[in-house]
């Protein structure tokens, strides 16, 4: 048998190669030095990068990708506490700062206070004017809202009792056909 | 006893979004190890590696049982590295260009009498050899090489990553280990 070629090397140390060549091959390499120092060389390149130590993997890198997936949310209530811990510690502050800086720091602080109650206040006073203008637009709609539905009974009088019949299938139908979208996009924001 | 693939991929599907945790642990370091020893930049390599899992997940729905969830993993992150070469517009992902090979048949080739590489040096040298030698390699030689001999992929499993034939495949395996074996002998 010749020397080996290069896939005959790599099949050879894959154990690629069907019994009768193998001996054939196994025989030659006990001969020739040459082509046992060739298969020996390449199982040591290989045996080497078979044994590569792992890249260094950060120990957070799983939390790292599954955050960047799902996103934390923070409730409404996290956010209400967190502010109201932010405002409470703010005041305090303040209220250390002063108190450490004597008497006139002091009338500074109660002027701080006075000036906080005002913007209550003035804020009361809009929240007020705002619920009152909402109360009238409401009467208002509930008026109109008064006028179509009498209109449409005056209109469903018109007609006679199989129509209004077919009026009411159609409405349930429409109604239906509503409630199913409705769900069908509220289940689809819920995947989302 | 480890949870199959596809057994976490359908509870995945099913919304338990959280088992894809289980993804992570099992495919973090093999990713790691093929893309590290792509791009050669170990930040980049977690960004990159970060971004396969990130596309594995909004794609999961496009996965087909009858294909290894490995393979297919493995699949995105090679289109992710071939994107990244190609934004660095080095054109080294054409696998029909590679310096001295011109077809899939390795070189035939009667063994020399020079030094062998395992004489002089020892297995631990070597792996340091290999490690700043493998960026000389193409990279698509090199990724067959990384999967085959880092990764310890099988050759089925390479074929169906790449959808080549096996034949191809193990000729550009040899092909990719002659040329690291010459690389390393010029470093010596």
């Amino acid at each position: 048998m010749n020397c080996l070629s290069v896939e005959e090397i790599y099949r050879y140390l894959e154990n690629e190669l069907q019994e009768p060549k193998r001996k054939a091959v196994e025989k030659h390499l006990s001969k020739c030095s040459s082509c046992s120092n060739a298969i020996k060389e390449r199982n040591l390149i290989i045996q080497a990068a078979e044994s590569l130590p792992d890249i260094d993997l950060p120990p957070d890198f799983s939390r790292r990708v599954l955050n960047q997936l799902f996103p934390q949310k923070i409730s409404l209530r996290g956010w209400l506490a967190a502010l109201s811990g932010g405002i409470g510690a703010a005041l305090l502050s303040f209220t250390a700062y002063f108190m450490i800086n004597g008497y006139d720091s002091a009338a500074t602080l109660i002027n701080f206070y006075r000036a906080i109650l005002d913007a209550f206040r003035n804020l009361s006073v809009m929240a007020a004017k705002f619920l009152k203008t909402t109360t009238l637009l409401f009467k208002v709609l509930v008026k109109i809202a008064g006028y179509i539905i009498k209109g449409l009974v005056g209109a469903a009088n018109l007609l006679n009792t199989e129509m209004q019949l077919v009026l009411i299938v159609l409405t349930f139908v429409f109604s239906m056909l509503l409630l199913i979208k409705v769900r069908h996009l509220m289940s689809n924001r819920e995947k989302a | 006893m480890q949870l199959d693939d596809k057994i976490i991929v359908q509870n995945i599907l099913n919304g338990d979004e959280k088992a894809f945790e289980m993804i992570i642990q099992r495919y973090q370091r093999p990713l790691l190890n093929y893309i590290g020893r792509m791009v050669g930049d170990h930040e980049l390599a977690l960004d990159l590696t970060q971004e396969v899992f990130i596309k594995t997940y909004s794609s999961l729905h496009l996965f087909q049982a009858q294909y290894k969830f490995s393979t297919w993993m493995f699949k995105i992150a090679s289109n992710l590295v071939i994107d990244f070469w190609r934004k660095k517009k080095i054109d080294s992902f054409s696998l029909d260009q590679h310096p001295g090979f011109e077809s899939d048949k390795p070189p035939i080739q009667i063994p020399g009498f020079d030094q062998p590489v395992g004489k002089k040096y020892e297995l631990q040298e070597i792996r340091e050899k290999i490690e700043s030698t493998l960026n000389k390699i193409p990279p698509a030689l090199r990724e067959l090489f990384i999967w085959r001999h880092i990764n310890e992929f099988s050759y089925e499993e390479i074929a169906e990553i790449k959808e080549m034939p096996i034949g191809t495949i193990k000729n550009r395996v040899y092909q990719a280990k002659e040329l690291l074996r010459k690389l390393l002998k010029e470093k010596i």
